[in-house]
């Protein structure tokens, strides 16, 4: 069985949970530390389906990722759903540089200025966990040889710190 | 740069540094320990042994397919032949329908969300709850001998035990059976690897049915009876077996099923008859059931029903699909000696894409897989467009992709649908005919499949979008912390992230054993080997390791220890390049080179300040100091030097004398295992005439050291840059340590950003509209 290459036929009808025949709900995000530009360089993949069940129901109506404002649409819905505060806890910017779609999966660029680094930022990313009960975000930090991992899924905290060193 | 000495021929032998804290932390200890001993029915080598058996059962069903109120119910024969050399006082069947049961422990199980409560209920939410009142699950009604008496059975959840009046002998054979009906899951509300799709616009039901009779589970040496719960991921054990299936639907319906059907002039039309006729020597899809066709029949309300007979000869499973809405193609492949008819259905919502790739991409995958593993046993293959994603049964399999309402479908649609049918047809032979426990490990049957998906779809056209297969693209999962990462070797329930884990991973892991550690020829046999053995058989993960060996005489053990049974990444480092080239002992050379270098050493920070701060030296104050060590130049060639070296140069034989003038570059790399997973090193050369050269080393370098080791490569012209794994071929998760020199590369996001791609919108929309 492969992962779902599901068809929403309205907002109205969603996946459910028991969800034999699609169970991988998972999204990974890259986020690496450029110390030359200071920012945190992030690559977000997330299923193209799942994320246009998302924006369909926070939007409502159907959002297709071939519609004219997805990109729009898709940067409004991260920006509630996906963010970084220093460790300080100042909110970031999200800077968005554009997506791609990979067949059914969408990756999403995007830069935040985070000139104190990684360590101890406090991070977000509960993108689609509102839609799916078995949804799994996976967020795998780099910064220079260090490399530490966030999950979030049902039951962990919204927001977490990222420990890592420089 | 350094020097040795000319005569090293010690030299050319692999560097090994340090020893080993410890036999058992080795990752080329053998595996021996770990896999199961092997016995007469699973030899040593791989292969079933002498004394392999496994039962057999056999099926003649009569269905009824309600279409009011989307209901079947059913009768089933089950001829049990006991093949084991046991007696089995009692018989399990599996109740898949019960995970649509309320209560059952499907849902049971389910974490809870914190999103579920609250005031923000979403419409997940409030789905599950309406999936709470769906009365489904199996209504079993009787369980029979064959003398009519009633048999008594026990349902714990998903499984059914049937107790015999009489326990069954080794090698003797028993029938009974069992009536039962359920209400059908609406696919599209309480998903389900089967299901009806309901049609708004015509007020049309489509069904893709599996799971719907009571089955048998799967008893065996290796796991007894089968019996582990049904939880929804872990798809299914099954046995072998020959089915006669009946299939009553209302008389508009079109029905297709595993196997082949018995009376076409029964129940289709002639002139669907006639043109599947000509479809069978067809080298292109030709049309059955046309679109207009389909549209006209979706209109019609048949009072009447017709029944449909399928016959299919060693399967280990059956499912079916009907609807009016159906069109038809189909074509003839031709596999082996034999004809196989590769067939389509599809409502209109479908089209244009399905009547474009659907059955292309069927005969496909026969022929593909049909090389790599066994030929395609089986009359049919049978693609279905309704409401599940993807799934796959004995010659039919279910698939989803669909065009948008305006005909036009972008490209990742496109892709998606060849993808899956490769996908969901190249299931009949990984885990149908070789067929695996799936209910114990998805990657046998998933990891292999997905692997061959890759083989087909880079054979469709050149440069395919496959999604799963390249090195480079498991890197974001491999790179994950340990926290979230399983071995492949987990069952299937238990795995955090099934995709990658037990389709992306063991499919990379298959194509890096095929490109980089054993080489295409060696692969392709002993994995042919493994698919031929194992035809038709109940093959373990044991199986499939010890043939991959036994076929190839490599030694695979570190390999499946590391890539099956471990999580950790490949992270290969090259720290360190020394170079050394010969000492020509040639004074003019010698000399004259350690004294250029000389010069250009930098002069210290003091030496530079003194040399402005002292006005003047004592020597230069009282001349009276200097001697003959001041005046000295010990790089200053002398006639004894010449005659020393005329001596040294007159003794070498020609052979020596020729290796002094070559030039030879001596260079010791250092290579860590940053990652732990121990992979071949590939080394490119880039000369300083821009030439380039590949050295592949085996993993067995890093035999008796699993952490460093130095290896000296020797050249003849000197080396501007070493790369390791220039070709990305071992899923290595950090390149930036891979340069020597170090080299910055851009990464994705870099590139990315550089390149500012547009989004891939849906082109052939853009194009209509004149936006292209």
């Amino acid at each position: 069985m492969l992962k779902r290459f599901f068809v929403l036929s309205s907002v109205f009808i969603l996946l459910s949970l028991v969800s034999t025949a699609h169970k991988f709900y998972t999204s990974m995000t890259q986020v690496e530390y450029n110390s030359k530009t200071q920012s945190a360089e992030v690559i977000m993949n997330i299923f193209t389906d799942d994320l246009e069940t998302a924006l369909s129901e926070k939007f409502n109506r159907q959002v297709r990722n071939s519609d004219k404002n997805f990109t729009t649409l898709c940067y409004q819905y991260l920006d509630t759903r996906f963010s970084l505060k220093d460790a300080q806890g100042h909110a970031l910017k999200n800077e968005y540089v554009g997506l791609e779609v990979n067949r059914d999966m969408i990756s999403i660029y995007l830069e935040i200025k985070i000139p104190g680094g990684l360590n101890e930022t406090r991070v977000k990313q509960v993108s689609l966990l509102e839609v799916f009960n078995d949804q799994t975000n996976i967020v795998n930090f780099r910064s220079g040889k260090n490399r530490t991992s966030l999950v979030f899924r049902s039951g962990t905290a919204d927001i977490q710190t990222v420990k890592i060193g420089s | 740069m350094k020097r040795i000495f000319f005569f090293l021929s010690a030299v050319l032998l692999p560097f090994i540094v340090s020893g080993q804290n410890g036999y058992n932390q080795n990752q080329f200890q053998q595996l021996g320990e770990t896999l199961p001993t092997p016995n007469n029915y699973r030899t040593a080598s791989g292969a079933p042994g002498h004394e392999y058996w496994q039962q057999k059962v056999n099926y003649d069903m009569k269905i009824v397919l309600n279409d009011d109120n989307q209901s079947i119910s059913g009768s089933e024969k089950i001829t049990y032949i006991n093949n084991s050399p046991d007696v089995l006082p009692y018989l399990w069947l599996q109740l898949d329908q019960n995970i649509f049961k309320p209560g059952s422990d499907s849902y049971l199980t389910e974490t809870a969300s914190n999103k579920t409560i609250g005031k923000t209920m979403n419409f997940q939410a409030l789905e599950n709850f309406n999936r709470e009142e769906f009365d489904g699950g199996f209504k079993i009604s009787a369980v029979r001998d064959a003398s009519g008496k009633a048999l008594k059975y026990t349902i714990n959840k998903t499984m059914m035990r049937v107790d015999l009046t009489e326990p069954l002998k080794a090698k003797g054979q028993l029938a009974f059976t069992v009536e039962w009906s359920f209400n059908i899951n609406n696919q599209k509300t309480h998903s389900g690897r089967s299901g009806y799709e309901y049609f708004e616009q015509d007020k049309n039901y489509l069904y893709e049915m599996a799971q719907f009779f009571p089955r048998l589970c799967v008893y065996n040496d290796a796991a007894g009876w089968q019996n582990k719960q049904f939880l929804g991921a872990g798809e299914f054990a099954l046995e072998f077996g020959d089915y006669r299936v009946s299939i009553t639907v209302p008389a508009d319906h079109v029905v297709a099923a595993t196997g082949t059907l018995q009376n076409p002039d029964d129940v289709m039309k002639k002139s669907w008859n006639d043109r599947l006729e000509k479809a069978k020597s067809a080298s292109k899809p030709v049309i059955i059931i046309s679109q207009k066709e389909a549209e006209a029949n979706e209109k019609s309300r048949s009072k009447s029903t017709k029944t449909w007979v399928y016959q299919a000869e060693n399967v280990r499973d059956f499912a079916w699909a009907s609807s009016r809405k159906f069109i038809w193609d189909a074509m003839n492949v031709k596999v082996g000696e034999k004809n196989v008819m590769a067939m389509s259905l599809y409502p209109k919502e479908g089209n244009p894409l399905w009547e474009n790739f659907s059955t292309q991409a069927i005969a496909h995958t026969l022929e593909v897989y049909s090389r790599y593993t066994v030929n395609y046993p089986y009359p049919v293959a049978w693609s279905i467009n309704g409401p599940v994603g993807g799934m796959e049964y004995p010659m039919i399999c279910f698939n989803g992709p669909r065009p948008e309402s305006d005909g036009t479908y972008s490209s990742s649609t496109k892709y998606a649908l060849i993808g899956v049918v490769i996908h969901e047809v190249g299931h009949n032979f990984f885990p149908m005919i070789i067929n695996s426990d799936e209910r114990q490990w998805t990657w046998m049957d998933e990891g292999l499949n997905t692997f061959c998906q890759y083989l087909s779809e880079q054979e469709w056209e050149e440069k395919y979008p496959s999604r799963r297969g390249e090195p480079r693209d498991i890197v974001p999962y491999m790179s994950s912390d340990k926290s979230v990462l399983d071995a492949i070797m987990t069952n299937s329930e238990s795995v955090i992230q099934l995709g990658p884990n037990a389709y992306g991973k063991p499919a990379t892991a298959l194509n890096i054993l095929r490109e980089t550690v054993m080489g295409r020829e060696l692969f392709d046999f002993a994995f042919k080997q493994y698919a031929e053995r194992w035809a038709f058989k109940h093959p373990e993960p044991a199986d499939f390791f010890r043939t991959m060996e036994d076929a190839s005489a490599v030694d695979l053990d570190w390999f499946w220890r590391g890539w099956f049974y471990g999580i950790e990444p490949v992270d290969l480092a090259l720290n360190k390049v020394s170079w050394y080239s010969i000492d020509s002992s040639n004074p003019e050379l010698e000399k004259t080179e350690l004294k250029s270098k000389r010069s250009k050493e930098a002069l210290s920070i003091s030496e530079q300040r003194n040399k402005s701060s002292i006005a003047k030296y004592r020597i230069e104050t009282f001349p009276e100091l200097a001697d003959f060590y001041t005046k000295y130049d010990a790089l200053a060639i002398t006639d004894h030097d010449r005659k020393q070296y005329q001596k040294y140069y007159d003794a070498l034989d020609s052979k020596q004398k020729n290796a002094l003038q070559s030039g030879i570059n001596y260079y010791i790399l250092d290579f860590e295992n940053v990652g732990g997973l121990v992979m071949p090193l590939i080394v490119e050369m880039e000369y300083e005439d821009g030439t380039k050269e590949i050295q592949r080393i085996p993993a067995e370098i890093w035999r008796q050291n699993n952490k460093n080791v130095s290896k000296l490569f020797i050249t003849k012209k000197p080396v501007k840059q070493f790369t390791l794994d220039p070709f990305q071929e071992t899923a290595d998760i950090d390149l930036s340590n891979n340069y020597f020199p170090a080299k910055t590369i851009p990464s994705k996001f870099q590139l990315f950003k550089q390149e500012q791609q547009k989004k891939e919108a849906n082109l052939m929309q853009l194009q209509r509209s004149g936006n292209l």
